[in-house]
């Protein structure tokens, strides 16, 4: 179980922000973000990321050269 | 599991308490964010986009970091800007008519792209995109096919076109900050719904501790959802403070509320509901848009409220990005827009099958609740000799009429949420929890609670929050804040209590276990007599405080509401003009914490959900891509003159624990006025704004009234 929540921390981008982050608890389960709830960048505070691509939770993902992990490597 | 003490024991709780910060603030003497003003402090303004979609190829901050008023400047570091009133620079100066002297200095060349600021266009072949992925993301959900053969085989079936418009964010109190280094550290005053989420989004961005961090908002004028995130405002104040070494106040203009905070998404909907020879309902078919502007995101659940067979439904949904704000959380996210459709294609259908729309919904929706409340709210509003058996039929001239709206939510609580209570020497307790008030009343149920499970007069008592240094609450949205907030002051309060009774139970000369506290005397529950007053208790602490945090515990909360309203109105046939005489509004939320606030809360959303039903229309222009309304005089908000009779009647069921209210109310509002509409005219509008234009049209399309 642990395990799979490090697995999952790794592959969510730090600065990926949506409501639910400030008011769930933080479980695995809200780490399996929506792919279409209302979600923005930490960084830039808009929909946008700082590469000028869209912000998603699949989107935000280690491809970008923005991502950063949850959990520094 | 955990238990509330019996509301027979309560002084406070579940009665009609006045606000605690009420004086506060008709008084002036609340501080909200724009009230903060440090010495030395500077005023940010950001330079905004004129244009709906462009590169920007070039940007020359030196005019404005040559002004001598000019403390701060920033790049944005956009490469394109994607809606008008998109962030690209920003100042911070010694006066705000100086800062926006400076913004004129920066010189960005833009190189102008092609957009779309409506749906149709942006979902046209050919058109521009927004984004790499395309401007249309498909969500669908059954078997088309299956449906439109259920619905053949149906006896009824009845089809509509919805449009509900674009919300925008219009809190009284515009998004802002003012951001003060120290150092490494920063000390932020912010217009938020989550402290502690800012403390550590400033943390993660900066790149320091948490700790170095403190985030306060003891007031705040409202978020409904869009205050969320720090903001482009928040860190920019933050960061244009790191570079002046000075503090910064950045509160934004109602412009740029309009264009820049958030708005609720639109919802385009063609709907076809079918119905058997009994007034079941046996399908619902869906083809749908909405936008959210350049995010897309423009979701709504359906089917809504009532039950639809399994198989019997069919969705083919986009959401559409267009050159316009992005779309944040607003009150109930989706949950209006789909009220609003579910209430009108089922009104239609209930009059296609010749039965009552109140019978109707008694006949189709499966929650007990609102079987309930149905009956109540129909009894209250006079549902029996106001509803026009044949629609439009009233008087001429003036029409009346009353229709039904429903809306449910979910609610919940945050186990993370902490609550610290002080008992000082002297007798007072203060109870303190790192939450905030976005208009709910949280302090003041922080406040009740303490005192009814302390078993003291409020007087006794001082709540605190909005600020980090308090213990961790969660952030307010989703209406959880009186689910999370509430059960943990009760159980530290609880804690605390049995703290203070091990301290006494020696001079009263029983076993701590055996005490209780009431009306402020601590008693021997065996024994009255065996008694000491709480101040008296409280100086055995002998200079010690006694000092508790502790948590949300499991049992004093839970999830799930359901509600109705019923709306009676006026409409002017001549004018056009539609007037709301007297809602009904019917809601459970488990134990109703204040009464008082509970109603105002109601009358609030009912306020909000007329408003978006009858004028509010953010107006794009499809020729510049701007925002053509941004302001509180062409982008209507209802006025004293819209607001109606607003009769609330709580569905008390405190047996469930508290739950949250803050959005359920709004979901109903629209539905049940669009019903009433009808019902006095005989005419079926199905867009808002519902403006008098509209009404005219309508009724003229019909061949007059």
């Amino acid at each position: 179980m642990a395990n799979t929540m490090l697995d999952t921390l790794r592959r969510v981008c730090k600065f990926h922000r949506s409501k639910d982050y400030y008011i769930a608890s933080r479980t695995g389960e809200y780490y399996i973000p929506l792919e279409r709830a209302s979600c923005w960048c930490l960084l830039t505070q808009g929909a946008v990321g700082p590469d000028d691509k869209f912000v998603s939770a699949g989107g935000c993902n280690p491809s970008r050269p923005c991502f950063r992990s949850q959990i520094p490597e | 599991m955990a238990q509330w003490k019996p509301l027979e024991k309560m002084r406070y709780v579940a009665h009609d308490v006045p606000r605690t910060d009420g004086p506060a603030k008709v008084t002036g003497a609340a501080k909200y964010t724009a009230d903060i003003v440090l010495p030395g402090m500077l005023y940010g303004m950001i330079l905004r986009s004129p244009h709906a979609h462009a590169y920007v190829k070039n940007i020359d901050l030196s005019g404005a970091e040559k002004h001598p008023a000019v403390k701060a400047v920033l790049d944005m570091n956009k490469y394109t800007v994607r809606y008008y009133g998109d962030e690209v620079a920003a100042v911070a100066a010694t006066s705000p008519e100086l800062a926006e002297e400076a913004l004129d200095l920066i010189k960005v060349q833009y190189e102008l792209l092609p957009f779309v600021v409506t749906e149709e266009a942006a979902m046209a072949p050919g058109a521009p995109r927004i984004a790499e992925e395309g401007n249309v993301s498909w969500e669908r959900a059954g078997d088309k096919a299956k449906v439109e053969q259920i619905l053949a085989g149906s006896s009824h079936v009845v089809e509509a076109d919805i449009r509900c418009q674009v919300q925008v964010h219009a809190c009284l109190e515009s998004h802002g900050a003012v951001a003060q280094w120290e150092g490494d550290k920063l000390k932020i005053w912010i217009s938020t719904q989550g402290v502690h989420g800012c403390r550590e989004d400033f943390a993660t961005y900066f790149e320091i501790d948490q700790d170095k961090v403190e985030v306060i908002c003891d007031y705040m004028g409202g978020g409904f959802g869009s205050k969320f995130p720090v903001g482009v405002e928040g860190q920019v104040a933050a960061r244009l403070a790191k570079i002046a070494g000075l503090p910064v106040k950045l509160m934004l203009s109602r412009k740029e509320e309009c264009l820049a905070v958030g708005n609720r998404p639109s919802a385009n909907m063609k709907l076809k509901m079918g119905g058997d020879s009994q007034g079941k309902i046996t399908a619902l078919w869906q083809e749908s848009n909405g936008t959210g502007g350049i995010s897309g995101n423009a979701g709504f659940p359906m089917p809504y409220i009532f039950a639809v067979p399994e198989g019997a439904y069919y969705k083919k949904h986009a959401h559409v990005r267009i050159n316009a704000g992005t779309e944040r959380p607003f009150r109930a996210p989706g949950h209006p827009m789909s009220a609003f459709g579910t209430d009108i294609i089922v009104d239609m259908l209930a009059e296609k099958a010749g039965i009552d729309p109140l019978r109707f919904r008694l006949l189709n929706d499966p929650d007990q609740s609102r079987q309930k409340q149905y009956k109540i709210g129909a009894e209250r509003i006079g549902w029996e000799t106001r509803w026009n058996k044949v629609p439009g039929s009233g008087s001429t001239g003036k029409k009346r009429g009353v229709g039904i709206g429903a809306g449910r939510w979910g609610g919940g609580g945050a186990r993370s949420t902490k609550v610290q209570v002080e008992i000082f020497p002297e007798g007072k307790v203060v109870v303190s929890t790192g939450t905030q008030d976005l208009g709910t009343g949280i302090r003041t149920l922080v406040h009740q609670v303490a005192a009814d499970i302390l078993g003291i007069p409020m007087s006794y008592v001082t709540p605190q929050i909005g600020r980090t240094i308090y213990p961790f609450s969660t952030g307010s949205g989703g209406s959880i804040t009186t689910g999370s907030v509430t059960p943990a002051v009760n159980n530290a309060c609880n804690t605390a209590l049995t703290r203070l009774f091990e301290k006494v139970a020696p001079a009263l000369g029983v076993d701590a276990g055996d005490l209780a506290c009431e009306d402020g005397v601590i008693y021997a529950i065996a024994d009255r007599s065996k008694s000491l007053k709480w101040k008296e208790a409280t100086a055995l602490l002998q200079g010690e405080v006694l000092n508790i945090t502790d948590g949300w515990v499991e049992g004093l909360s839970s999830s799930g509401v359901a509600g109705c309203q019923f709306a009676e109105v006026e409409v002017d046939t001549e004018t056009g003009r539609i007037k709301p005489l007297k809602y009904v509004a019917v809601q459970d939320f488990g134990l109703a914490v204040n009464t008082l606030t509970s109603r105002s809360q109601i009358n609030g959303a009912i306020v909000m959900g007329i408003s978006w039903c009858l004028s509010e229309d953010r107006t794009m222009d499809p020729k510049t891509g701007t925002m053509v309304n941004p302001n509180l005089e062409s982008y209507k908000l209802s006025g004293p003159m819209e607001i109606p009779e607003i009769e609330v009647i709580i569905d008390h069921m405190p047996e469930r624990g508290v739950i949250g209210l803050g959005e359920p109310p709004q979901v109903p509002v629209a539905g049940a006025l669009a019903n009433a509409v009808y019902n006095a005219t005989g005419v079926r509008i199905t867009r808002m704004p519902m403006t008098a234009d509209v009404v005219l049209q309508a009724l003229a399309k019909k061949g007059g009234a």
